[in-house]
This record gives C-alpha cells, sequence and structure tokens, in this order.
C-alpha cells in the first residue's frame, strides 16, 4: 500500500511539472505582449521597455520559467498586470467561492444521483426504472444556463426565497453563504447528476449479474441487502472515475452560471484575464486548476485502492 | 411412482426432500411489447424426486436439460419470469408456498448451494474471513468475534487452516481450488441438512477436483449432509452418489445406482450418453515411417514481469522451457496438462503469435525464422480451432466470410465463385450444409460452432491443425461427434492435430502419442496407451490417479 500511494505521488509530481512546462511554453506563444496591451497602440519605445523591466518581461525565457515556478513553490504567485494586486490573493478569494459551490453540486448530484441510479438498477426494465431513464435523458439534454435562469425567475423572482444573483460572503454566517449558493449549485449539479445516474445504474447492473452476487442470495440475503453489501461497493470504481472527472469540470468550468449568478468564481477569472492579456494570473490559475485535477486524480486512485483490494496489490 | 422413493426408507422422518409433480415454465413475450400474447415454454416437466438425509444424489444431463434450474427451484432463487407449479417438501414444508422472507432464513442456514465457477462466485472486495462470517452473521445471533471464529472453525474444516490462510486474505490471493473451498465453507457453515453442488469442479484441474471431490465426500460423512451434485460428466459422480438421475429437456429420463445405469439401462437416452462419455472414434493409426511434419527444438518462451523498480531491470518469467517435440504427417499427437502449465503459450508460439526466446520449430525440415511474422506459406500449413465456440467468431460476420477469412493466406486469390465453392465444400466436410454460408453465427448451437471452427481451419487445408481445448466446452454426444468428425478428416486429409486439452481420458481416445507438461516442461512422452497403462513420472501418475473414471473403466486398471 506504501508502495501504491509513493507510486502515485512520484507521478503526481511529475505530472504538475510537465505540465508547468507545457503551460509556460504555451503561454509564450500566445500572441500579445503584455506591456504593450496595457499601455496602448500609441504606447513610446522607452515607456514600454521601462513597463517590461517593470514586469520582468525582459529576462530571458528559462529565468523567467525559473522564478515563476520556484515563485509559486513559496507561493508567491506574483502580480497582477493589470490590478495591481497579488495574484495568490486573487486566486484566493475566488476560490472562497468556486470551491465551496463545486463541492455542494457535487454533493446534490451525489444525494440525487446514488438512490436514484440503485433505485433503477434494482427495478431494471420496469416503470421505475424507466421513468429514472427518462429524467436523465431530460437532465443531460436541458442547457443548464436555461435552466438557472428557471430558477432565478421562480424562486428568486416570483417566490422571493433567494437572492437572484451575487454573493453575501462568508462573513455572513455559513448558512447565509450556502444559501446563496444553492441555486448555482442545483443548476451545476442537475447535468452532472443525470450522468452520474446513468453510470450508477448501468455499472450496477453489470455488478447484479456477477455470481457473486447469486452467491449472496445464496447465503440467505435478500436481494436488496445484497446490492447494499455486496454490490455498491463493486460498482463504484466507473462512479469514481466520473466523480473525479466532474470536480475538476466544475471548479472552472462553472463559468456560465458564474455569469448567470454574477458569482466572482475562478471561471469568470480566467475568462477576464484573458481578455485583458493579464497572463500572469492565467499562468497561475490554470496552474492551480491542473493542480487540483492532478490531486483529485490521486485522490479517485487511492479510492479506488481502498474500494478494490486488487489493486493494492497489483503496482 | 419413482424407484428412489420406493427404494429408499419408508420412514418419514428420514425424508428431507420430496418433489412432487413439479413444473417450471418460463414466460417469455415473443415480442417485447406487451399486447402480443406470451408463450409458456416449459422448463421442467413433472419431476419426481426424494432424497434421504445424509444421501447423494447425482443428477446428470447435458445444458439446457434443467438441471441447474432445478437446483434453482430448489433454492428458490430461478429468474424472474419463472412460474412453479407442483411441491418441492423440504424437512415437510412445501417451499413453493413460503414467502421472500422465509426463503431467505432458509438458504444458506438449512438449504446451501454451491457453484460452478469459483473464480467469480466470491466478491473480490471482500476478505474470505468476512465473506463466510457473513454467513454465520446473517443467520444466527452472535458477536463479531463469534462469527469470525465459527468462519475460522469452518475454513479449517476445508482445508484452508487459518495458520496458512488467514481470514484477511481477498480472492484474488487465493487459486481456484482454494476458492471453490472457501465457497463451501460459506455453504457449510451453519451445516445445512441439504447442500446442492452445481457443477462444483467443472472449471477445476484434475487434480484440484479430486480434491474438491474427496472434501465434499469427507463432509457427507461428518456432517451428514445430504449432497445433490449435479454434472454433465459421469464419471465425476461416480463414486459418490448414492443414486443419479439422468436428465433431459426437463424431464427425468431414468434413475437408480450409476453401476445399475452401467449393467442394464433401460433408456436409449442413458445408453447413448454412456456411450458417448466413453466414446472411441475410428481412428486410422498414423504411419510409422510418415514423414515429419513439425519439429520442435528446446523452445523456451519467456513473459515480461512488470518491473519492481522503474529503474530496475524488467524480470522475465519462462513459461516454456526447452520443450521439444515432433509430429508427423498425420499424426495425433496430445499435450495434456494443468492450468497454467504453458499449454497455450506454446500453441501460441508454435501459431507464430508471440517472440521465442530461445530454440527452434522447424516445419517439413525447414527452420522458421524466429522473431519474424510467419509467411503466409507457413500459415498455410498450420491452423488452430480454439476453445469457447461462443467467443472465437466475430458476431456480425456471416458463416460465409468467417470460414474464407484463411483464404488470404494464398499464394493467388480465388476468384468469388471459387471461394465459395471453397466454403460450401468446407461446410459439407464438417457435416453442415452449404446453406449455412449465408447464416450469422449465433443461428448455431455450440457443437455447430464448432464445426464452423473447424471448417474455417480445413479451408485451405493445412498439415497440421492445433486444437486447443477444442472439445472441453462440448456436452459429451456434441463432443462425441466432434471426435468423430476429426478422425473422418485425419483419415481423409491426412492431417496432423496437435491435441491439447486437460481432459486426459479424451486424450487417450484420439491420440497415437502424448506428452505430459508440467510448470513449462514436458516430464513424460510416448505412445499414448503406453503412458496411459504405465506412467512413469510421479506427475503423471498423480493426473492419472486424480482423473474421475466411468464404472467399467475401473474394473480395467
Amino acid at each position: 500500500m506504501l508502495r501504491y500511494l509513493f507510486k502515485r505521488l512520484t507521478s503526481l509530481a511529475l505530472t504538475l511539472l510537465v505540465a508547468s512546462v507545457v503551460l509556460f511554453v504555451t503561454i509564450e506563444i500566445v500572441p500579445g505582449d503584455p506591456a504593450s496591451f496595457m499601455l496602448g497602440i500609441n504606447a513610446q519605445a522607452d515607456t514600454l521597455e521601462a513597463l517590461r523591466a517593470e514586469l520582468g518581461l525582459d529576462k530571458s525565457k528559462p529565468v523567467r520559467y525559473w522564478q515563476w515556478l520556484t515563485g509559486m513553490l513559496q507561493g508567491d504567485f506574483g502580480t497582477s498586470y493589470t490590478y495591481k494586486t497579488p495574484v495568490a490573493n486573487m486566486i484566493g478569494e475566488r476560490m472562497w467561492i468556486s470551491l465551496p459551490l463545486t463541492l455542494f453540486a457535487l454533493l446534490i448530484s451525489t444525494a440525487i444521483a446514488f438512490p436514484a441510479g440503485i433505485y433503477a438498477a434494482s427495478r431494471r426494465g420496469r416503470f421505475g426504472d424507466a421513468a429514472v431513464t427518462g429524467m436523465t435523458q431530460l437532465g443531460v439534454a436541458i442547457p443548464n444556463f436555461w435552466f438557472a435562469m428557471l430558477l432565478v425567475s421562480f424562486f428568486a423572482i416570483k417566490l422571493g426565497w433567494f437572492s437572484s444573483g451575487g454573493f453575501v460572503g462568508w462573513d455572513q454566517g455559513l448558512l447565509a453563504g450556502l444559501k446563496s449558493l444553492l441555486l448555482p449549485a442545483i443548476a451545476l449539479a442537475l447535468p452532472q447528476a443525470a450522468i452520474l445516474t446513468r453510470v450508477m445504474r448501468s455499472s450496477l447492473l453489470d455488478v447484479l449479474s456477477e455470481d457473486y452476487m447469486r452467491t449472496a442470495r445464496a447465503k440467505g440475503m435478500s436481494k436488496r441487502s445484497a446490492i447494499w453489501r455486496h454490490g455498491l461497493r463493486n460498482a463504484m470504481i466507473p462512479v469514481l472515475t466520473i466523480l473525479g472527472l466532474q470536480f475538476s469540470f466544475l471548479l472552472a468550468g462553472a463559468i456560465i452560471i458564474e455569469k448567470v449568478f454574477y458569482l466572482p468564481g475562478l471561471g469568470l477569472l480566467v475568462f477576464q484575464s484573458i481578455a485583458q492579456r493579464d497572463l500572469i494570473v492565467v499562468e497561475s490559475v490554470v496552474m492551480l486548476l491542473v493542480f487540483a485535477v492532478v490531486t483529485v486524480t490521486f485522490l479517485v486512485d487511492l479510492a479506488y485502492a481502498w474500494v478494490d483490494p486488487r489493486l493494492r496489490t497489483r503496482s | 411412482m419413482s424407484k428412489l422413493a420406493n427404494s429408499s426408507s419408508k420412514d418419514a422422518a428420514e425424508t428431507l426432500l420430496e418433489i412432487n409433480k413439479l413444473n417450471v415454465s418460463v414466460t417469455t413475450s415473443s415480442n417485447s411489447s406487451r399486447a402480443l400474447p406470451t408463450e409458456n415454454k416449459p422448463i421442467l416437466n413433472s419431476i419426481e424426486l426424494s432424497l434421504n438425509r445424509g444421501d447423494v444424489l447425482g443428477i446428470i444431463g447435458e445444458s439446457g436439460s434443467g438441471k441447474s434450474m432445478l437446483a434453482l427451484s430448489i433454492m428458490g432463487l430461478l429468474p424472474e419470469g419463472f412460474n412453479t407449479a407442483g411441491e418441492i417438501n423440504f424437512d415437510q414444508q412445501n417451499l413453493l408456498k413460503l414467502s421472500e422472507e422465509q426463503l431467505c432464513k432458509l438458504r444458506g442456514s438449512d438449504i446451501s448451494m454451491v457453484f460452478q465457477e469459483p473464480m467469480t462466485a466470491l466478491n473480490p472486495v471482500l476478505s474470505i474471513g468476512k465473506q463466510v462470517a457473513e454467513c454465520i452473521k446473517l443467520h444466527r445471533n452472535v458477536s463479531n468475534v463469534d462469527a469470525s471464529k465459527i468462519a475460522e472453525e469452518t475454513l479449517a474444516k476445508v482445508g484452508l487452516p487459518v495458520s496458512q490462510y488467514p481470514l484477511s486474505r481477498y480472492p484474488h490471493e487465493l487459486s481456484g481450488g482454494q476458492r471453490q473451498r472457501v465457497v463451501i465453507a460459506m455453504a457449510i457453515a451453519l451445516r445445512p441438512a441439504l447442500l446442492i453442488a452445481d457443477e462444483p469442479t467443472t472449471a477445476l484441474d484434475v487434480t484440484t477436483q479430486a480434491g474438491i471431490l474427496d472434501l465434499l465426500k469427507q463432509l457427507v460423512v461428518d456432517e451428514q449432509l445430504a449432497l445433490i451434485l449435479i454434472s454433465h460428466d459421469l464419471a465425476v459422480v461416480n463414486g459418490i452418489a448414492d443414486h443419479i438421475v439422468i436428465m433431459r429437456n426437463g424431464d427425468i429420463v431414468e434413475r437408480g445406482s450409476l453401476k445399475q445405469l452401467f449393467k442394464h439401462s433401460k433408456h436409449p437416452y442413458t445408453c447413448q450418453l454412456i456411450e458417448a462419455s466413453k466414446h472411441v472414434p475410428d481412428r486410422v493409426d498414423a504411419a510409422v515411417d510418415a514423414a515429419p511434419l513439425l519439429d520442435v527444438e528446446n523452445l523456451s518462451c519467456e513473459y515480461r514481469m512488470p518491473r519492481k523498480h522503474w529503474w530496475s531491470k524488467p524480470r522475465y518469467f519462462r513459461a516454456l522451457k526447452s520443450v521439444s517435440l515432433s509430429i508427423k504427417q498425420g499424426e495425433s499427437v496430445g499435450l495434456v496438462g494443468e492450468s497454467g502449465c504453458g499449454k497455450s503459450t506454446l500453441t501460441r508460439a508454435l501459431l507464430g503469435l508471440m517472440p521465442i526466446a530461445e530454440g527452434e520449430i522447424r516445419l517439413h525440415g525447414e527452420l522458421l525464422a524466429k522473431g519474424e511474422t510467419l509467411s503466409n506459406a507457413v500459415r498455410r500449413e498450420m491452423q488452430v480451432v480454439f476453445q469457447d465456440p461462443y467467443g472465437s467468431f466475430n458476431p456480425r460476420h456471416k458463416v460465409k466470410r468467417l470460414v474464407a477469412e484463411p483464404l488470404h493466406v494464398l499464394e493467388h486469390a480465388l476468384s468469388e465463385q471459387e471461394q465459395i465453392t471453397a466454403v460450401n465444400d468446407a461446410l459439407v466436410s464438417v457435416g453442415l450444409q452449404a446453406s449455412d454460408a449465408s447464416k450469422y453465427i449465433h443461428e448455431f448451437s455450440g457443437g455447430q460452432r464448432q464445426r464452423i471452427a473447424i471448417a474455417r481451419a480445413l479451408i485451405i487445408k493445412p498439415a497440421l491443425i492445433v486444437l486447443d481445448e477444442a472439445v472441453s466446452a462440448l456436452d459429451v454426444s456434441v463432443r462425441a461427434q466432434i471426435l468423430d468428425l476429426l478422425s473422418a478428416l485425419a483419415a481423409s486429409h491426412r492431417i496432423a492435430y496437435l491435441f491439447i486439452s486437460h481432459d486426459l481420458s479424451v486424450v487417450r481416445r484420439v491420440t497415437d502419442r502424448v506428452l505430459v507438461m508440467q510448470q513449462g516442461e514436458i516430464v513424460e512422452r510416448g505412445q499414448t496407451e503406453a503412458v496411459f497403462n504405465n506412467p512413469s513420472h510421479p506427475y503423471t501418475q498423480q493426473l492419472l490417479a486424480a482423473t474421475p473414471q466411468l464404472p467399467d473403466e475401473e474394473n480395467q486398471t
């Protein structure tokens, strides 16, 4: 097990390193000099040079890569070209919205998908199964921004239960914060829940036809407890994979929902920074997302090993 | 009235299981739409059985005979859509009348079952201790500690003492035979009155099979179990079952003791089954002076193992160690050994499907270049028939295309008309019809599929066909037909066979010479009869001793 952990951690570190190089090179290739962008097209050549020096753009590429990398390791992400504030602070602020929003959405999505998937699988081919499967099709098909606007017009505007957008801030208390994230989280969760339900259902159906499920029944277990005690854990691997992917996707992929609800999240930050050629912010956020994805993959790998003992010994 | 019920003790208290007029049918709607009338297809017809405490009943039948359905009916585990009528009286209560909840209490506690496939019968993510203890916890109000203790004792009873096989082991850390022992431990942990074993050894090697059968025999005596042993193989139930019933198409066609049935069976199907089980095809002996066809010298093959660290040297597992063999034209050579001995590696190496580490392969005296894909000229000479007639065809192609596939190795491409003729000839020569060429593979039974596989091998008239467990998955009567077909083809086409099998009794009946393989090495070789009558290597002796025998074979040896 320790060995498995060590191997996974090594590959995690290597992935991050490779990603940082690819990212740095890509940003260098992208056209657009931040300094000339900031000063406009009519800028004087010597002002431009001064700004470039100030931003550190005049140094050689390897040096800049090295400074960027070592800076990040110490928690220094540099200073935004546009806002002149430390990038770390900007990301930190946004993270306090994006991360809880993502987790909240995943929580809602699993809370819907697990029971629905299990229910559909255990009633295969009957009405309940058809109903759940039909709902998931709807869930995948409905655009989530449209669903978000529906939520706003009903719960916020008509009933007035929630505010129609913005974030109150965590200093208003946990409940108030969660309340203002509830509608966006539901909007984000809906398509994810639909996908996850389908994965749960098909994975469990595969497991239900396994021989050991029959063995469990021959031991004297009822159908229901056989599913809970022997079926679920074996059906978890594909579900965990999808959950991991969904986490990474939601963390920065919530941009449209952030826009609908006026939430200053990571997605919007990336979008704005690209528009303003604030490359240092783009670099840092993308690197952070890579880190998040790789870490989640690592956690999912650990979860695999926890679920399935065969994976512990294989590697 | 059944002979079995009459001949046994009339004391009602002794009778544990009595099945009266059991009818099972399955409702199938001929179309998925609900409007169409549903069909009722009979599965079991008026089954009458009775079994006393401590008795062993063998149920013999080929696939589709309903023997497994009978077992599942007793367990109350028939799939949805099955209808039952009649009575299954167990301990004086009719199981068919019990609620699901009452059945759950009986299952695993009073009636248990062991299934065919030990590799998949255990939950891979739970330790064996947990799985055995779970049975106990389900039915008895005991603490976890006590349940583990009982699990430990039961596992020791089935030959897995805790000192060598701790409860924390997972199924994937055990071999097939050991896993089957765990399944048996789960079944007997609560000392059930009735144990149903459905083909418990079919998936196992002969020596492992002998061990499991011995264990079952022992348990019947020690635990006073009544045992129902279901098998397709008459030899397996020989020596265990007090009585056997022969089933066919959902009917019991005959019943009695095995010896009785062998001596004077009344029903033609029983006679046919017994004949098929010991069927010896008419064979033409290979000419002694025939030219050598295939020569293998000191062949070694390796598999690469995962590295310990990424900087360490790769390790290799030697699956074949200096194997030498030769096959003459028209000769039939057997290769026997247990799973993992390297039989399949040898097949793959001969067919050029895996690289050779050392050694030489010569065909017609010509050295095959190693490490290269075989030339078409070589591939024309060698063809293969695999074990699984269900998995070895692309279901989306018609038989015509499947059978014609090897034709591309011919030097000159055939015209379409010639191809059709070749396919038709091949199909006819394996006993099928030319019109079958335009069908899809799912329209054929297992035996017919294996004929198609042979037709595919035959179509380019090879000199050697490798039969890798080619008859192992077939029912005995179908197997007899295929063996006849193979020997007829050998006589008419002068084909040599390399007959690879774990089934010694079949190899004995169809080969001229035999090779015994153990852990990648050939440990014994010689004329088939000589080796079987007088095995010199201890491993061969062990294999032969473990092979189940029919009653009249026992007298021979």
